[in-house]
């Protein structure tokens, strides 16, 4: 059986999270849509080692890395989260089983009353998935990228109380191993 | 029924539930990412069909392969059907 593993942002995995995080097809959906070089991801290793509130996953799928999960706020009521997926050969319900693992890392901190997120209001799949689950919309903001460009992002959150509502929904659209994959995820390395 | 008239109903059947509409008439050389479902309609075919015939060829991969075509997806699922 394949095992789900986060495995923490470092040196060793820069090249490949760059590679990903520099397409213009995960440029496209995000504020920060610049390319970011090698040197000011080395920066923000460095600050995310001293910063226990953000943490910054690699999702592995067996030995396949498949994309990124990413954690602030974690240690606050309010945890915010975002991911992409790296990899362009990803198992169908590889997208849902992300959001599922969002759930579960942030709820499993006891300060955790709700989580947040963003999503371009042209990146159709996140506002469906979102919206197929029953998670809340709680707004829209205007934000301006990095290179300029005005974007909408629609706001969502999931509760406390919701969390077992939408995980409910998610897990009837994943298959039995991606079940047992969520239901027995690991963080490497963790402090 | 054959693993393709069961994968075209059921392919259907998630069309309907996502308020998905098909691009054009689903064919062999139909591109998948063109065909109208998109990542959550895929989700819900491939755990819809492990529900009917008891596995998920995704998963049990050792080299990820993503299918470009519907004659592709068809395909993975026969193979898997026939290795066992």
């Amino acid at each position: 059986m394949n095992t789900l593993t986060l495995e923490p942002f470092s040196p060793q995995n820069t090249d490949m999270v760059l590679s990903w995080r520099n397409s213009a097809r995960v440029r496209c959906n995000s504020i920060d849509d610049s390319i970011i070089t090698k040197e000011s991801h080395n920066l923000f290793l460095n600050t995310l080692s001293q910063h226990t509130s953000k943490r910054y996953f690699v999702m592995h799928m067996g030995t396949q890395p498949v994309g990124v999960l990413s954690f602030s706020g974690i240690g606050q009521d309010q945890v915010t989260w975002g991911c992409y997926i790296g990899s362009e050969k990803i198992s169908p319900g590889t997208f849902p089983l992300m959001v599922c693992i969002a759930i579960k890392f942030a709820f499993q901190f006891e300060s955790t009353a709700s989580l947040h997120s963003e999503v371009a209001a042209h990146n159709h799949a996140p506002l469906k998935l979102n919206q197929y689950l029953g998670v809340d919309s709680t707004g829209e903001i205007t934000k301006k990228t990095t290179s300029g460009k005005v974007v909408q992002f629609m706001q969502f959150c999931v509760s406390k109380d919701d969390v077992k509502k939408v995980l409910d929904k998610a897990e009837k659209i994943l298959t039995s191993s991606l079940r047992t994959q969520l239901n027995s995820f690991k963080v490497l390395n963790e402090q | 029924m054959s693993n393709r008239e069961l994968i075209v109903k059921i392919f259907h059947e998630v069309l309907d539930t996502t308020d998905s509409c098909l691009s054009s008439t689903l064919e062999d050389n139909t591109v998948l990412l063109d065909s109208g479902l998109d990542s959550l309609g895929f989700a819900i075919l491939v755990a819809r069909l492990e529900e009917e015939l008891g596995f998920d060829p995704f998963v049990e991969m050792k080299e990820a392969v993503y299918p470009t075509t519907f004659a592709d997806f068809v395909k993975i699922y026969d193979e898997r059907k026939g290795a066992f």
